[in-house]
């Protein structure tokens, strides 16, 4: 392919993005409508397999399990989950993080929201490491311990999709003609989780994919893949140090600095530079990026 | 030139073996009946 066709498919492919990541990491793995009449969630078949992305699955309309849920189940009755690893490491091990930037649900929504004009704020880059904080801490350590899914308790995403929409809906069983969200469930913990919801909703107006880059345990677990994921990205030229790449980075990386940078969510929003492009498998003994600054203007 | 600490890291060997490793705990996992217990977590509200 040459330069001015591959210029064109990223184009392309920076264009339709945001749809793909709304049809196939929004509406589709969140399409159970049945559960209009049946007033339960869906138990069947797909509830064994995992989302790739962010996705609750206490959601209504969930057709498939939350992997950052299963990974607290599993550390609650202290199993380890080779299935669950092995799905999200082979996924990792070929796209790197770009299930963030490609199929999060969460992602997509931080994404529509920094659209609204306001002044932006830049994250501090020590705040990076609370996701694996929020990985460990949240959803191992904690549920392994005290045998409670911490995580899926204060996840915004999960209040969002889930906590609200059940309090709000709030049928009753047909089991057993229950309410199924009981008075007493609402208690400080959901004032809790809406109020980390609201902060996080506020936040993603002003800062872009703070909740990616500070606190998603799965975003932690994709991150370093980027390292020696079959994709990857390459800075191929020299550098003019135009800024462009950190102009349009959701996640502020300079790519010509660290083309598989653990923050970077191969959104391909970087593409728009001329010098940037996708390979895939080992690079090329002479091909691989060493950072070339234009010392012309220093 | 590369150093062959980079090569290595960067190397398709390493990329394909750890896929095989990752696709092999994936296999171990269903057939240890895991998918049930993800069934019985996420379709419990």
């Amino acid at each position: 392919m040459d330069i001015k066709e591959s210029k064109k498919t990223y184009a392309t492919l920076r264009r339709t993005r945001s749809p793909i990541v709304a049809f196939f990491g929004l509406i589709l793995p969140n399409s159970y409508y049945p559960v209009v009449a049946s007033k339960e969630i869906y138990d069947g078949p797909l509830k064994q397999t995992c989302f790739p992305g962010l996705n609750c699955h206490a959601c209504p309309t969930a057709l498939s399990a939350c992997p950052i849920g299963i990974l607290q189940h599993f550390s609650a009755i202290g199993k380890f989950p080779f299935a669950l690893v092995g799905f999200l490491g082979a996924i990792g091990i070929v796209f790197g993080r770009s299930v963030c930037g490609w199929l999060c649900p969460f992602g997509w929504i931080q994404d529509q929201t920094y659209k609204i004009k306001s002044r932006k704020f830049r994250i501090h880059p020590g705040l990076k490491y609370g996701k694996y904080v929020s990985l460990f801490v949240l959803a191992i350590l904690l549920p392994y311990f005290v045998e409670a899914h911490w995580f899926s308790r204060i996840c915004p995403w999960g209040t969002l999709s889930a906590g609200i929409p059940w309090v709000i809906w709030n049928p009753l069983n047909p089991a057993d003609s229950m309410p199924v969200i009981e008075p007493d469930m609402i208690g400080w913990l959901y004032v809790l989780k809406i109020s980390i919801m609201i902060a996080f909703l506020v936040l993603f107006v002003f800062t872009s994919r703070p909740f990616c880059r500070t606190l998603c345990p799965l975003g932690a677990i994709y991150a370093h893949f980027n390292r020696f994921s079959f994709m990857r990205l390459e800075v191929e030229g020299q550098c003019v140090d135009c800024n462009l790449c950190v102009d349009v980075c959701p996640t502020q990386i300079r790519i010509s600095d660290d083309p598989n940078s653990p923050d970077c969510i191969r959104c391909l929003n970087c593409t728009v530079c001329k010098n940037v492009h996708v390979r895939w498998g080992a690079p090329h003994e002479y091909s691989v990026n060493e950072h070339t600054p234009n010392t012309a203007k220093s | 030139m590369q150093s062959p600490t980079r090569k290595f890291w960067h190397s398709n060997s390493l990329k394909t073996g750890l896929m095989l490793v990752f696709i092999g705990s994936l296999i171990a996992g269903v057939l240890a009946g895991e998918l049930t217990l993800i069934r019985i977590e996420s379709a419990t509200l």
